[in-house]
């Protein structure tokens, strides 16, 4: 059974306090398939994230603001991939030093804000492009050796940080509910050693709206007039 | 409705990924390579030769060769590395092998990503093309040219031991004696830097061919080398002309 981290419960927690004041927030849930680019590309599978957020404004809003959470754990692609070094003096020439690495599970979380706007919208149908910010932790243990020269054995935390692109193109069931399909791409640094975590999602979700703005006809004929 | 797609697309452009392609399969990542063939040379030395299949993802930028008298030897045992790529061959060159070992050798290449080693190839008696020594000479005699010609056996001929400064052989016959001094432990090869006395005076400029016969045993041929031979009753110095050919004891 896959358990939900604590530390994802506890920014979860921190995400909806701060959703708290807000008289129209409004909470969707997303389940994306996790491409990984960037230095992680090569190490790692893709896998499925879930995402929960809290969201400004209601289905007919030409702006969005959303503010969420991201969660995923990523499996290795290899048992051990072959790494070397490649030491330079104390020995007659260069000698290229031969190593594996280990990978092991590699999950993030962390915690976005991003800004959407309707470009287009045909009868149920609305096209919406953003972008965002996002920070959080990546946490990743390894095991390196190279031979004679180093062993290495990781398991902590990296903090991370970057921005996000998004495009969806939703469609609305009706007043509280819509469904879409979004596309993400997420460009994600670690802070310390700059490692790239940059990775896509394709993924579905949906938005509910406990708070619903019906347009007033009155106000419609004042527009009108 | 033209100018908000054509706005769309606008920002979906400059947020596209400009990062590493990922590879399908992740083998794509690391060059491959192959072992191709060794090719023993005149002077005993071996050519070994590989071959890049594939580079992988990234261009390759380290290539070469490890070799053991083991089989499937590692990467870091007696290590070459290729200067350059030619196409996608490369080779290198081993010296001063032993011709009564078989030896492994294992191409390997490096791109950004990681390293690929190939099987190894065998070779055994190793060591240099005896054609090219230019005498032929009966073992364990000294022939020395000169005012007169004398042709002496030698009455001992000492193995190899370690010396002060590299290996030294020593050889008499019932009048003369020789001393040779290898920098290394002497294998089959050509050596123009041994040093070598004779009636312990130095001499220069000789070649020796040296064949490995068994484990700690060698002949040591020696087709001119220019000595002088002192006169018993005079005192004096002739120059003579040297030619050996002796057998060291295991």
């Amino acid at each position: 059974m896959c358990r939900i981290p604590e530390n994802f419960v506890k920014l979860l927690f921190v995400c909806l306090s701060m959703y708290g004041g807000v008289a129209s927030a409004q909470i969707g849930v997303e389940t994306s398939l996790v491409s990984p680019n960037g230095d992680i590309g090569q190490f790692y599978k893709k896998n499925i994230s879930a995402d929960i957020y809290a969201m400004s404004g209601d289905a007919d809003d030409r702006l969005r603001v959303r503010m969420g959470l991201f969660y995923t754990k990523l499996s290795p692609r290899l048992d051990t991939v072959p790494i070397y070094g490649v030491q330079i003096g104390g020995t007659p020439q260069t000698l290229v030093v031969p190593g594996i690495l280990v990978d092991g599970k590699l999950s993030m979380e962390y915690m976005y804000g991003d800004i959407s706007y309707r470009v287009i919208k045909i009868k149920k149908f609305a096209l919406f492009a953003g972008i965002g910010i996002e920070g959080g932790k990546v946490h990743e243990s390894y095991y390196r050796v190279l031979e004679t020269v180093l062993t290495d054995i990781t398991n902590s935390d990296v903090l991370v940080a970057g921005y996000k692109a998004n495009s969806s193109i939703e469609y609305k069931i009706n007043p509280r509910f819509d469904v879409y399909f979004q596309a993400n791409y997420i460009h994600l640094i670690a802070t310390d050693h700059s490692t790239n975590f940059t990775h896509t999602t394709m993924g579905v979700g949906t938005n509910v709206y406990f708070v619903t703005r019906k347009k007033s006809k009155h106000k419609h004929r004042l527009t009108n007039d | 409705m033209i100018k908000r797609i054509l706005s769309f697309l606008l920002v979906m452009i400059f947020f596209t990924p400009s990062c590493v392609k990922v590879q399908k399969d992740v083998n794509s990542y690391y060059p491959l390579v192959k072992t191709t063939y060794v090719t023993l040379n005149k002077d005993g030395s071996v050519t070994v030769t590989g071959q890049v299949i594939s580079a992988g993802s990234t261009s390759i930028q380290y290539c070469g060769f490890c070799m053991d008298t083991t089989a499937n030897p590692d990467m870091l045992t007696n290590q070459l590395l290729s200067d350059s790529l030619n196409g996608n061959v490369f080779s290198c060159t081993y010296s001063s092998l032993n011709a009564l070992y078989t030896y492994y050798f294992r191409a390997f290449a490096a791109n950004a990503n990681g390293y690929a080693i190939g099987s190894a190839v065998s070779l055994s008696h190793a060591g240099f093309d005896t054609s090219l020594i230019p005498c032929h000479l009966s073992a364990q005699y000294m022939v020395l040219t000169g005012t007169t010609n004398e042709t002496d056996p030698y009455s001992y001929v000492d193995s190899v031991t370690p010396s002060s400064t590299g290996y030294e052989v020593l050889a008499y016959t019932g009048s003369h004696s020789l001393d040779i001094v290898f920098s290394q432990y002497p294998i089959s090869g050509i050596y123009t830097n041994a040093s070598v006395a004779f009636d312990a005076i130095a001499v220069s400029g000789a070649t020796l061919y040296v064949q490995q016969i068994s484990a700690g045993v060698i002949d040591i041929t020696i087709c001119q080398a220019n000595v002088e031979v002192q006169n018993m009753f005079s005192g004096n110095f002739y120059p003579y002309v040297m030619a050996t050919k002796f057998r060291s004891l295991s």
